[in-house]
């Protein structure tokens, strides 16, 4: 009996929503909602500034790799000459 | 597309302005759907009532935009610098419904407080059956869901909205 008239309560809480008015859109929308589509069109031919950074970024984080990887091979190559030299003093 | 403009601008308006409660918002709701619909509208296919294609854009587009505000809201609330795309600062929006009578204000205000707390699609299902005043088949085909299932979600978001206004109530 309870759960039956807290259930109409409900409804007629529902029901309120019905009384909400429908609004007009304004006149200018229109004129609006064009020029934000030109607006679009354009700014989609021009490349947007944070590709421009991801780009840049991933360069420099490849030079930055790049010489890393030169100062290891550099080390590597002194080490290789050294080592490979024959060393005969002992034979003499 | 001026002529799906106008059949359908007061529709689109309208159902932004429920979840959203500002006339700012919900107009910039509606242009940026009908940007994005006249964008599509090439691609659109008319295997689906058109109507029911933007009422699904409405929705999704709706609900993205209020949690991006959130997101932006509370980064603001965190005392970070929250600015909009034209780098001004974001105004924490007012409830500013204009569809809501002076003599109903307070007691709808309360509801639609209380039916913004609940989960997206129960939120939904009220607006389309109570405010859009459509039949369960049309929120069905609009939902992408069975009639059934819309029955449920319905008798769902009832139950959650009574235990919330009871708790406020208390």
């Amino acid at each position: 009996m309870k759960k039956e008239s807290s259930k109409i309560n409900m409804d007629r809480e529902l029901d309120l929503l019905k009384k909400i008015q429908r609004i007009e859109v304004s006149d200018d929308l229109y004129d609006k909602i064009l020029a934000k589509t030109v607006h679009e069109k354009t700014s989609a031919e021009i490349i947007s500034m944070s590709w421009v950074r991801l780009a840049a970024a991933m360069l420099i984080g490849f030079f930055i790799m790049e010489s890393v990887f030169l100062v290891k091979k550099e080390k590597k190559d002194e080490l290789n000459i050294v080592v490979s030299m024959p060393n005969n003093m002992l034979y003499e | 597309m001026k002529e799906i403009y106008e059949l359908y601008k007061n529709m689109v308006f309208n159902l932004a302005l429920q979840y959203v409660h500002s006339i700012e918002d919900a107009e910039e709701i509606t242009q940026d759907i009908f940007v994005k619909i006249f964008d599509k509208l090439d691609s659109f296919e008319y295997q689906s009532d058109i109507k029911t294609w933007i009422y699904r854009i409405t929705i999704n587009y709706s609900l993205d935009f209020i949690k991006a505000k959130n997101r932006k809201k509370r980064s603001f609330l965190f005392g970070l610098i929250s600015l909009n795309d034209d780098g001004k600062f974001i105004e924490i929006p007012t409830f500013n419904h204009p569809g809501i009578l002076l003599e109903q204000k307070e007691g709808l205000e309360n509801l639609l407080k209380c039916i913004d707390l609940l989960p997206e699609n129960q939120k939904t299902v009220i607006f389309l059956l109570k405010i859009e005043c459509l039949s369960q088949v049309e929120t069905a085909e609009i939902m992408q869901l069975s009639t059934k299932a819309v029955e449920s979600l319905f008798q769902r978001a009832k139950n959650k909205l009574e235990k919330i206004l009871q708790n406020e109530g208390k």
